[in-house]
């Protein structure tokens, strides 16, 4: 019954204290223009909480809540205003009663002293701050190359449950502030609001007296407790950086110790003793030896890396809910959870409709009711998915949960940091398994954290950019496509991905040629890069990834993904992408040898069935590791029975060494992301997607980092969840990621290369049809009106010098609209068969120069010979001599004169070698010798050219030849046969898209006989003609 | 020349600075002050009514003037802080030592 009332009574305090931090933040801010309802709400939390502990017996919570309404009572009674120490306390006290209340079994062993006399002190305006030391317990803390300092045990643990380090900071307040022109109110007052002035000592001695001079120097030695990172320091003091030291880091420190754990330490780490008559400064700052024999060690290092403040600060933000590193997860509140009661009813309702299922069931299979069955399984189908999603709601929880700490996180900071940030926090209601929101928890304090430290600028730095002077982070939480997503962004500076990178490449983290590989957004992921914040040396992006290797790593855990967007001088957006909950998850079921695995589905991107022929041409080995081409990318491989050690018999592995040319059947291949990386895991085999419910590991093989869980499988059999980042980790694909990249970048500057730069016209043809035909088939361009164009037995030609210039079009052939009524006509003239004609198109008329490939079958047709894509938009390739066979059947025979007569008879014998790697120019030139009455072999590469000359030695003629080929280049092609008897006198034609001069040189000196611009068919026709005649 | 206020009631010497006691005002009330110092003093008293701005050198002056007093065996106390000299001397933990009050003081008298 107590138990009850007493749980009772913790919910209803905890609900009460949920609001508070914000509401204390907001009487802030309102300042003298008090609140009284918001007030009124704060003073009744806190005088419900002392009601409630007093009934209870809870004596410390008492004291403090009602301390704590003593305060309140002046605020709501104007007797004093809210500035930021009156905010501090009270947040301070909150936090305290919220520990105390989350654990009231051991509330009365709290030590709340401080924080009374704190409360006390400010309730009479009167804080006897000297005798802080003295009250309670005290502690030495010690710092290389200065005496011992003592300061109390509450400051030290609220420092340590904060995430606070603590500094000693030696000042001359003459030279340090005097001197300086700095006002000594105004400095103190900016260190009260940066952190805690925990301890002062001013330094009688050396002041003299009033027969020395004044105004020499004033040591005084500050203890000061603050969230802000060492690095921050001596910009935000304004003294050198050796005055500063740490005495305490509780990330060094790990949690504050208690007297009684730190104790054994003490007769192995004695503490210096005070010299009996030290120099001045030591002699009124020196403490006594501490009463308890508990002494700190001292601190690891002087300067604790910047990746250990971070983490520190996540620590921070996670222990204002009284947590240790789950967000409160400990004491007994945490056990029960508030259901909506609605909620509860359709649980019932559900566990009803269950009953009913089952009945169904239990009938239709004792009556062998084989028409019932199916309706009972459909059934108990929907009912099991509409209670697994109404058991899952009950464990969601508002994500506002975690954010609602977010705005003190930022009021402290931009206060101590002096900038000035709005906070935009969206989309508090997005719920998630509360097991994701305790893990969030962390990762996005310390993003939050750094937007604030490193994200935004100071309000001088962004005026001077242009910015308003006030910055602002969005927070923002929503749903997509059955994830979670938040962002957390800034419009800050952003991050420099080449400063990232010079960082990674200092300390050594990665290699310049990796970097030089890099596109911008690998070097920005870099800071996720263990160790990249960890240098001595500090610069802005190694803050920036101050502890982001933590932040990703936890995020994985979670099964979520990050990934980072970034503007230079606009700011940075932070996405994180989470499943709705880890217990049940969408999954792909694989299978290797007899053992089946779940790949959850937000990890996989596509399933690829590889056919054994295409293994080979498919998965490359770049150094030691696999990868695979996908498409116009190189992604590492993983083939998991080898990482499984399975034994290697059966066909189905004879080939996993190498890129399986034995391989019977197909390579089954899941494309999996782990957000900053791709990799392919190739399996035996597929199965079904099914939701799994997943179970934790056994503790035998709970270390193993690439499975995330187990779960039994729809058919009663157990399958091991693959964690796909682990897995990455465990394969060791770094290596293997650095050289699918180094070999993708190879691959494109090899496409490039062989891709020929081709010209087109482009042309109207419908006004709104844009078409093309290769510039190099093109002899001149005529505007024309249309009343030039002249109709004659169906024939359309314009006057040409005199002369009648034939004219087609493109609807004259091919399936387009006619060219309609434009009034500004062009008429682009081609020669065909030693004929001028005109393709008569639309104004106006453009030239471009592209390495776009050329599809040739999708609109292939009469009269086309394919189409491109430029701009967007799909252009129409004419093609001119087709149009001309089409109006002008009768000119299939050569006009009279024309050389090509001359020769025709002879030629139709001839073969001709064609070793072309694009199938458009391959398939147009093949036509032009085709129709010319040529025999043709075709290549797709000069390698192959090869082999076709090797295969039909003796029939070949002529060899017809692109220049740039992948595998063998056409002057290679041209170098090898002159270099072989057996056809060192076979005629070879170069064609190309460049023939300068030194093109033509160097073609020469490979053995070609002549280097012609491609499309150009006359010429070729011509070329060929002149170089075999000598031969017959 | 500002006007500071010098009472004397048997031992006890009470001084009331006229205006800050900022480093450029230190050499004049150091010197009244060391004059001060010359005849007896069982307690001397700062009051501060008329003082809104203290600087480093001012405190330097407090100190050395309660060194003084209190090597000649006397006592020594402030009165009369502004809240924000008030609120410094707190942070600097020299309230208590120097025998701080924000009021007229005489009711709060430490020892």
């Amino acid at each position: 019954m107590a138990d009850d009332l007493l749980n009772e009574f913790i919910h209803e305090s905890r609900e009460h204290l949920a609001t508070i931090e914000a509401d204390l933040l907001t009487i802030e801010e309102a300042g003298d223009n008090v609140d009284e309802d918001l007030v009124n709400k704060v003073f009744r939390a806190a005088h419900s909480i002392k009601g409630g502990s007093s009934f209870f017996g809870l004596a410390k919570v008492k004291e403090l809540s009602h301390k704590a309404e003593t305060v309140l009572d002046m605020l709501r009674s104007r007797k004093m205003t809210a500035n930021a120490e009156v905010t501090n306390v009270l947040l301070a006290a909150f936090d305290k009663l919220r520990e105390m209340i989350n654990s009231p079994g051991e509330s009365d062993r709290a030590d709340v002293t401080e924080l009374c006399v704190s409360l006390t002190g400010l309730a009479s305006s009167y804080l006897p701050v000297e005798e802080k030391a003295s009250l309670g317990q005290s502690k030495t803390l010690h710092a290389k190359g200065i005496p011992p300092v003592v300061v109390s045990q509450v400051d030290l643990d609220r420092a340590s449950r904060s995430g606070q380090c603590v500094y000693c900071v030696d000042y001359d307040l003459i030279h340090d502030i005097e001197k300086k022109g700095l006002n000594i109110l105004k400095v103190f007052r900016e260190l009260g609001e940066s952190g805690e002035i925990l301890e002062c000592f001013m330094d009688f001695e050396a002041a003299g007296t009033l027969e020395d001079p004044i105004g020499n120097q004033l040591p005084l030695r500050l203890v000061f407790a603050t969230t802000l990172a060492p690095h921050i320091m001596p910009e935000l003091l304004g003294i050198p950086e050796e005055k500063i030291k740490i005495l305490f880091d509780p990330v060094a420190q790990g949690p504050a110790p208690t007297a009684g754990a730190a104790a054994p330490s003490a007769p192995t780490q004695p503490v210096p003793a005070p010299r009996a008559a030290p120099e001045p400064v030591a002699a009124a700052v020196v403490a006594p030896p501490p009463p308890s024999p508990a002494e700190f060690e001292p601190p690891v290092s002087p300067a604790p890396e910047p990746r250990e403040r971070a983490a520190s600060a996540g620590r921070a933000a996670s222990s204002e809910t009284g947590g240790g590193g789950s967000n409160g997860s400990h004491g007994p509140a945490e056990e029960t959870l508030r259901v909506n009661v609605g909620l509860l009813e359709s649980l019932m309702n559900l566990a009803g409709e269950l009953v009913l299922s089952r009945n169904q069931l239990r009938s239709a299979i004792a009556q062998n009711d084989v028409q019932a069955l199916p309706i009972a399984e459909q059934r108990l189908n929907q009912v099991t998915s509409d209670l697994q999603d109404a058991i899952m709601r009950t464990r969601l929880q508002p994500i506002g949960n975690v954010f609602g700490k977010f705005p003190r996180v930022v009021r402290d900071m931009a206060n101590a940091l002096q900038k000035e940030i709005t906070l935009d926090i969206r989309g508090k209601d997005v719920a998630l398994d509360r097991s994701l929101i305790e893990g969030l928890s962390d990762p996005l304090t310390h993003m939050v954290r750094n937007a604030v430290d490193h994200g935004v600028e100071t309000p001088q730095d962004r005026t001077k950019s242009g910015k308003r002077s006030t910055g602002t982070i969005r927070i923002e939480a929503r749903h997509e496509a059955g994830q979670v997503v938040v962002e957390i962004a800034d419009d800050g500076k952003g991050i420099d991905p080449s400063r990232v990178a010079d960082a990674a490449l200092r300390k050594g983290l990665i290699t310049p040629e990796k970097i030089r590989a890099m596109s911008d957004k690998d070097k920005t992921a870099l800071i996720f890069l263990p160790g990249l914040s960890t240098a001595k040396q500090v610069t802005d992006i190694s803050g920036r990834g101050v502890g982001m290797d933590v932040v990703k790593s936890n995020i994985d855990r979670l099964g979520g993904t990050v990934e980072i967007k970034s503007e230079i001088g606009k700011g940075s957006v932070f996405r994180i992408k989470m499943p709705l909950t880890l217990a049940i998850i969408p999954s792909l079921i694989v299978a290797v040898g007899e053992d089946r695995f779940a790949i959850p589905q937000v990890n996989v991107e596509e399933l690829l069935c590889l056919r054994a022929n295409d293994v080979d041409k498919r998965i490359e080995v770049v150094g030691e590791a696999q990868v695979l081409v996908l498409r116009d990318r190189i992604i590492p491989l993983v083939r998991f029975r080898e990482l499984l050690r399975l034994s290697s018999d059966g066909p189905r592995c004879s080939s996993t060494t190498r890129a399986g040319a034995t391989f019977e059947e197909a390579l089954r291949i899941v494309v999996v992301t782990t957000g900053s990386m791709q990799y392919g895991l190739a399996v035996d085999s597929f199965h079904d997607t099914e939701e799994i419910v997943v179970k934790p590991l056994g503790r035998h093989i709970k270390g193993l980092r690439e499975y995330a869980g187990g779960t039994i499988l729809g058919d009663g059999r157990v399958a091991l969840i693959l964690d796909v980042a682990g897995l990455a980790t465990k394969s060791e694909l770094g290596a293997a990621v650095d050289a699918a990249r180094t070999a993708e970048q190879e691959k494109a500057a090899e496409r490039e290369r062989l891709e020929d730069m081709q010209s087109f016209l482009l042309f109207h043809n419908a006004p709104d049809e844009v078409c093309a035909t290769p510039l190099e088939t093109v002899l001149r361009i005529q505007r024309v009106t249309p009343e030039q164009v002249e109709t004659k037995a169906n024939r359309r030609t314009i006057q040409y010098r005199g002369t009648s210039l034939p004219l087609v079009t493109l609807s004259d052939s091919a399936s387009v609209q006619s060219i309609g009524d434009s009034r500004e006509l062009a008429v682009i003239v081609s020669s065909v068969r030693g004929r001028e004609v005109g393709l008569l198109g639309c104004m106006p008329v453009d030239v471009v120069e592209t390495r776009t490939s050329i599809d040739t079958t999708t609109h292939r047709q009469k009269g086309i010979s394919g189409s491109l894509i430029l701009n967007d938009r799909t252009m129409l390739i004419a093609d001119i001599v087709e149009l001309v066979e089409t109006a002008y059947p009768e000119w299939g025979v050569p006009p009279e004169g024309c050389e090509v007569r001359a020769v025709a008879g002879s030629v139709s014998s001839k073969t001709v070698l064609l070793a072309e790697d694009s199938d458009f120019f391959r398939a147009q030139v093949k036509k032009y010798l085709e129709q010319d009455g040529y025999r043709v072999i075709e290549a797709p590469d000069g390698e192959e050219a090869w082999e076709r000359l090797e295969d039909n030695a003796g029939t070949i003629d002529a060899v017809v030849t692109d220049v740039e080929m992948p595998r063998l280049t056409g002057l290679g092609l041209a170098q090898r046969i002159r270099g072989d008897d057996r056809f060192a006198r076979l005629p070879i034609i170069a064609l190309s898209s460049l023939a300068g001069e030194d093109d033509v040189a160097r073609g020469r000196a490979a053995g070609v006989d002549d280097y012609q611009v491609k499309l150009d068919r006359d010429r070729l026709i011509s070329g060929l003609q002149t170089l075999l005649v000598p031969t017959t | 020349m500002t006007a500071n206020t010098i009472e004397r009631q048997s031992g006890l010497c009470r001084v009331r600075l006229d205006g800050d006691l900022t480093a450029s005002r230190v050499p004049e009330l150091q010197a009244l002050l060391k004059k001060e110092l010359e005849q007896p003093v069982d307690e001397m008293v700062v009051d501060l009514a008329g003082t809104a701005m203290l600087d480093s050198s001012g405190i330097g002056l407090l100190i050395a003037t309660f060194n003084s007093v209190g090597r000649r065996g006397g006592r020594f106390r402030m009165i009369n802080a502004a809240p924000p000299i008030f609120q410094l001397l707190q942070s600097m933990r020299l309230v208590n030592r120097l025998n701080v009050s924000g009021t007229a003081g005489d009711e709060v008298s430490h020892g």
